[in-house]
């Protein structure tokens, strides 16, 4: 400042009107800069919101067209199952009305009886996939443990599982939910894969609460995932996704270090688990 | 003339934020509405002295220098919302303050006081440019242009960089010189004023309602 007020008079006028025509073309340039970046900033955003609404919108109608799947799955369950199992057994029961021979009529109850316990079997089996006891009354470890002995039971491929830290159950509603969306991934695993091994592990690390599963099939990384939630395929996977977003949880689909197995992890938020349960 | 110009606008500035004191409440602009009518005032008083008591408007200039910062530092503190820029107005007051009292003890024949006119300036140019990138980069203000703050900083921006180079001069000014020079002032007053004014008659921003942080997701 000094400096410049020491400046000849002869160069006063010149070095005051440049000096000003800079600084005001400086400030103008600047906030018609800051005019500009913001309204870049906004349509970005906007673009993030847009995609987000489309995201919603995939993970909402993969969820409506999962359940009206499951609705249809149990009715034709009802329908074609139990239905002409009760019509058999009321047969059985007319005939008892017409006939009158007692030999004939015990048959014929023996019989209906028979039909009737295959019904109440069928329906024990639709109402035990819909909500399996086992989750209910034992909590998600068992659950888990039982599900994968049916799978090694069955002898097409070797599953295990080890849960190293639940002494605590989580919510059941939560527990549901986790156990619908391992479901998911095994019948992916046993559908796509072509895997002789799953192997699943649940750990905590401070908040944090994981499942992690391996299996040495096809499997998909984070950028299919990614990909394919996007799409309008992979009806499973947006079901998985649009359920842990109930649950504040992420998903992580990796090859193994050593580029043989697949991995899948899912990583839950204690708090976040305690919090949903006390909104609930 | 073009002071006479000036001078209306610098009532019009006034009369504009009593004719809209409904947009302009809570929106934190009394202090800049303290400071158009401090200038008016200050306008009458400074013609007056300049006619009868000539030789203290050096005073007056420097007092007039200090109001106008301490008007302007306050909204700008008061308009900082983060506690990290805050503090960047207190520390530019007590450098201010500083240089007043400086140049107020070892003044010298000049009649205007240069020194404070000009780090006034550069200190205002400084908060607007924070003013501006704290706007700018703040989620919760969509629009930036929409709000009464922004008309009031860019005009503030405008009016100080413009006059910058004028005030560094001042001091040392013929009376013809600064008859033909302080036009620059005059010029740059009216745009201050008459952005002050598009500010008061905006009606209230209402950014909150398009802010991202508001957005719902689930308006499904």
């Amino acid at each position: 400042m000094i400096l410049l007020q020491a400046t000849p008079g002869s160069n006063v006028s010149l070095v005051l009107y440049f000096g000003t025509i800079g600084m005001l073309a400086l400030t103008i340039g600047l906030i018609v800069f800051i005019i500009f970046h913001q309204r870049k900033v906004i349509r970005y955003q906007l673009r993030l919101q847009r995609m987000e609404q489309d995201q919603q919108k995939l993970l909402l109608n993969a969820s409506i067209r999962l359940q009206e799947e499951e609705r249809q799955r149990i009715a034709a369950d009802l329908h074609d199952d139990a239905g002409p199992l009760l019509a058999t057994a009321r047969l059985y029961l007319n005939e008892n009305l017409v006939n009158l021979d007692k030999t004939t009529q015990l048959q014929s109850i023996y019989n209906a009886k028979q039909i009737i316990d295959d019904t109440i079997q069928l329906i024990r089996n639709i109402s035990h996939s819909l909500m399996p006891p086992t989750l209910k009354n034992f909590g998600l470890e068992s659950a888990v443990n039982d599900l994968f002995q049916k799978i090694s039971g069955s002898g097409s491929m070797n599953a295990s599982s080890r849960f190293h830290d639940y002494r605590e159950r989580l919510q059941a509603e939560n527990e549901l939910i986790i156990f619908r969306v391992i479901q998911e991934l095994v019948n992916n695993i046993l559908k796509h894969s072509n895997a002789s091994f799953i192997h699943l592990t649940q750990n905590t690390s401070g908040e944090k609460f994981f499942i992690r599963l391996h299996h040495d099939g096809r499997g998909i990384t984070q950028n299919d995932f990614n990909k394919l939630n996007k799409s309008n395929v992979g009806l499973g996977l947006k079901n998985i996704q649009s359920r842990l977003k109930v649950l504040h949880g992420k998903i992580f689909f990796e090859k193994d270090m050593s580029q043989t197995y697949y991995k899948v992890t899912i990583e839950l938020i204690k708090e976040e688990e305690d919090k949903l349960g006390e909104q609930e | 003339m073009l002071e006479k110009v000036t001078f209306i606008f610098e009532i019009l500035s006034v009369v504009f934020f009593l004719c809209f004191l409904k947009r302009n409440k809570s929106e934190g602009l009394w202090v800049i509405f303290l400071y158009c009518v401090y200038s008016v005032i200050a306008e009458l008083v400074g013609v007056a002295i300049a006619r009868t008591d000539a030789k203290n408007l050096f005073y007056f200039w420097a007092c007039y220098t200090i109001a106008e910062y301490t008007f302007f530092a306050y909204f700008f503190y008061a308009s900082f919302k983060n506690k990290s820029t805050r503090f960047i107005p207190i520390v530019g007051t007590l450098i201010f303050y500083g240089i007043v009292s400086f140049t107020f003890y070892n003044r010298n024949t000049q009649a205007f006081d240069s020194l404070s006119a000009s780090m006034e300036a550069i200190l205002m140019i400084i908060y607007s440019i924070v003013f501006l990138y704290s706007q700018i980069t703040s989620p919760e203000i969509m629009y930036v242009f929409n709000t009464k703050k922004f008309w009031i900083v860019v005009a503030t921006f405008l009016y100080f960089s413009s006059t910058l180079f004028l005030f560094l001069y001042a001091a040392g000014f013929t009376s013809q010189e600064h008859k033909s020079y302080w036009i620059i002032n005059n010029v740059f007053e009216i745009l201050k004023n008459t952005l002050f004014c598009i500010s008061f008659a905006m009606k209230k921003s209402d950014n909150h309602k398009n802010s991202i942080n508001t957005y719902n997701p689930d308006f499904l």
